[in-house]
Parts: C-alpha cells; structure tokens; sequence
C-alpha cells in the first residue's frame, strides 16, 4: 500500500469501525490457481465456456474488463487472470424496495489483479471488516469485486459484474 | 508483470470542512442503478489513467477525513503526495482565509517541491458569492500557483484541475531529467480564465 494511502487509511478504518456496516467475510475456496482449463474439462457449464471464451491460454483476459453501467475501462487485456474463488457481494442494483443495503449473493468467477495500480480506472471503498470493495470510477456503481483479506495485493473483479469490450 | 503505467502521481485535497473535496471527488449517486451500499461505506480513493503527451499517467487521488484542522494534518499524511490540491469555499470568507494556514502547514510538513493548486468551488452559488474570482487569482499569484474556480455540484472544471496539477507535476519531473535541470526553466505561472463545463458523464479521458 502505498505510504500516503496507510496515513489515510488508518484514519478511514477508525470511521468505519464507528459505523460498524455489517459485511460477510470471505470464503475462501480451494486454491484459485489460474490453471482454469482443467476444471473446465472436469465440468464444463454455461459459466465456465464463458470465462474461456474471455481468456487467452495462460488464462488472462483478451478483453478490456469495462463497466456494464458507463462502458468506462476498468482493466485493459493480459492484466487479470481467471480464478474460482468465493466471494460474497452486496448486489449493485436496487432489486426490490424493501433491499437491505447489504443483501447479496455468492460467486466464483473472478479476475485476479495484482496490484492497485495495474487497473486503469478504478474505485475503492472504505474498509469494512478489513475488506475494500472495487467500484466504477466513473458512475461508482458496485461493488464489482473486493480486495483479498489475506494478501492486500490480490483483488478480484467478478465476471458477471463487468462487461467486455 | 509489465509496469501499466509511466508515471503515478498520487495527489490529496485539503482545505476546510464543507468546501467541497468530497463532492469534488465523489459523486456518490443514489439511484435505482446504483445500491446504497456504496454511499454507506463511503469511497475512499479512486486511481485513474489519463494520457499527457503519450505517457500514460496514473492518478491516486485522496480525499482527507472530514474534520482535519491544518494543526492536526502532519507529515504523515502528505507522505509520498506529490500534488495538492487547496480548496476553499465561494461562498465561505473564513474557508478563503485558511488557505494561507493550508499552504504554511504544507510548507511545514510536506516534501518542499509539492505541486499546489488553489480551487475556489462551488462556484455554480455566484448569488452567495463572498470570495471574488479576481481575489482567488491574487493569492495564487502570490504564491506562485496556480488557480481555477470549480463547482463539484455542475462539473465544472473539475477534470480540468487534475489534468492541470498532473500536467505540472510532469513538467517539473521532466524538467528535473533534463540533465542539470537547464534549458526550460520554470514554466510560467498561469491563472486560467477560462471556464469549461464538461458532464461528468463524459467517459472518454475523464477524470473524476
Ligand atoms: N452548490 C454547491 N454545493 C457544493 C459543491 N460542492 C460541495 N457542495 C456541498 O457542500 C457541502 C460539503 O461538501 P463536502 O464535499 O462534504 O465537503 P468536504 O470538504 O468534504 O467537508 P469535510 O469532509 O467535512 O472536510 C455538501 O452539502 C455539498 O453538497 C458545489 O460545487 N456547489
Ligand atoms: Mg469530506
Ligand atoms: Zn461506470
């Protein structure tokens, strides 16, 4: 992280204790290695073609990773591998009147991205429970991913929350 | 991995409580796009990509906490900025005034080349207008910095300031390769007078 941003955040993180917004921790699943085309051998569904037809051989997306809601360019390609992990997000749209704030869903299909500063435009969060959600920089819709608990440096963009251009 | 970028310039807002920074920097837009989730956690810093002559340069923008005094802001928090942007109010004296205790506690606490800029925002309330445009420009004269009015509610030369502060951190980095720092000098100080209105909505290169 960089110096200017610990100063900062620890200051962010006092707030957000005193907010205390309940969110769900991580589940980690068994090791995102990157190596997704033997588990697509093993069972291919509709999720898995899609996120092979979006990576190259080594796994990493051909695509910009861009956002579903403006079409601003979160990632550009060869940046982020494809990864089964679980994560739980709170949703980005406003399904129903009576929504909580922090109703969600469960998924495992994610890019990983190593570093910050390999995105090309993106948002952060305040850190709630440890975790820092990724959002558009532009219209700020989200989350569209979140940082790893255990390795700061890991973030995850979900693939069904951003579009390909 | 390859490096994404040339340059990162990481760049904060400061000035008095109610100014504007988070608004300049925000938008936080509660529709039925868009979850409360996001605008109940808060954002805390956004990194962009933009384009200064074929380099590609990315911004780490900070907003500062909600009530940091400039006696409470010390070197820690200016750690690895590189450009800062000094905002005060239109329609907030008081906030004006402080733009001088902002600038000494920079001097104080911050690396000594810092890139400044001064924005008076909100300047969409020109009915409650008590700081002049014309006393804006003055104080940045003085200093030797640079100056824009801004409104964070209209979008008003709010992109535009960014690309200013990184366009003159670059120039100062590439100023300083040049090889003994000779040859260009220091560029010129220039107050903009003009005003351009941009929808945020604008994606292409946009900033905020
Ligand atoms: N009319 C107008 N109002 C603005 C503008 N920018 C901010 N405001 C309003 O000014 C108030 C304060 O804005 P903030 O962005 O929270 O101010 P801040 O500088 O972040 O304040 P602290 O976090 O307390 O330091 C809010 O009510 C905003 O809606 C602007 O350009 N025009
Ligand atoms: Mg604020
Ligand atoms: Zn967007």
């Amino acid at each position: 992280m960089a110096e200017t941003g610990a100063a900062v955040e620890t200051e962010n993180t006092e707030k957000n204790a005193e907010e205390n917004v309940d969110v769900p921790a991580e589940k980690p699943v068994e090791e995102p290695d990157a190596d997704t085309e033997e588990k697509v051998e093993k069972e291919p569904d509709a999720a898995e073609s899609k996120v092979k037809e979006l990576t190259d051989k080594e796994g990493m997306n051909i695509k910009n990773l861009a956002c579903e809601r403006c079409k601003s360019i979160v990632l550009r390609p060869g940046l982020a591998n494809a990864t089964q992990k679980e994560f739980f997000l709170p949703h980005m749209k406003v399904k129903s009147a009576n929504q909580e704030p922090n109703d969600g869903e469960t998924l495992q299909d994610f890019w990983l991205v190593k570093g910050m500063y390999t995105f090309e435009n993106v948002g952060f969060t305040n850190t709630v429970q440890n975790i820092k959600y990724l959002i558009c920089a532009d219209c700020e819709v989200g989350p569209i991913g979140c940082q790893e608990l255990q390795n700061k440096d890991n973030f995850y963009v979900a693939v069904d929350r951003v579009i390909y251009t | 991995m390859a490096k994404t970028y040339d340059f990162l310039f990481k760049l904060l807002l400061i000035g008095d409580s109610g100014v504007g920074k988070t608004c300049v920097l925000f938008r936080f837009s509660e529709d039925a796009f868009n979850s409360t989730f996001i605008s109940t956690i808060g954002i805390d810093f956004k990194i962009r990509t933009i384009d200064l002559d074929g380099k590609k340069i990315k911004l780490q923008i900070w907003d500062t906490a909600g009530q940091e005094r400039f006696r409470t802001i010390t070197t820690a928090y200016y750690r690895g900025a590189m450009g800062i942007m000094l905002v005060y109010d239109i329609t907030n004296m008081k906030s004006f005034e402080n733009i001088r205790n902002w600038i000494r506690n920079i001097e104080e606490h911050a690396s000594s080349d810092v890139e400044k800029m001064i924005l008076g925002n909100k300047c969409d309330m020109d009915d409650r207008r008590v700081v002049t445009k014309d006393k804006g420009e003055q104080l940045a004269i003085e200093y030797g910095i640079k100056f824009m009015e801004t409104s964070a509610k209209a979008s008003i030369n709010v992109e535009e300031a960014f690309v200013t502060l990184a366009r003159d951190i670059k120039a100062k980095m590439d100023r300083k390769l040049d090889t003994g720092g000779q040859g260009k000098g220091s560029s010129p100080v220039q107050v903009s007078g003009t005003t351009t209105q941009k929808k945020r909505e604008w994606k292409f290169c946009a900033l905020l």
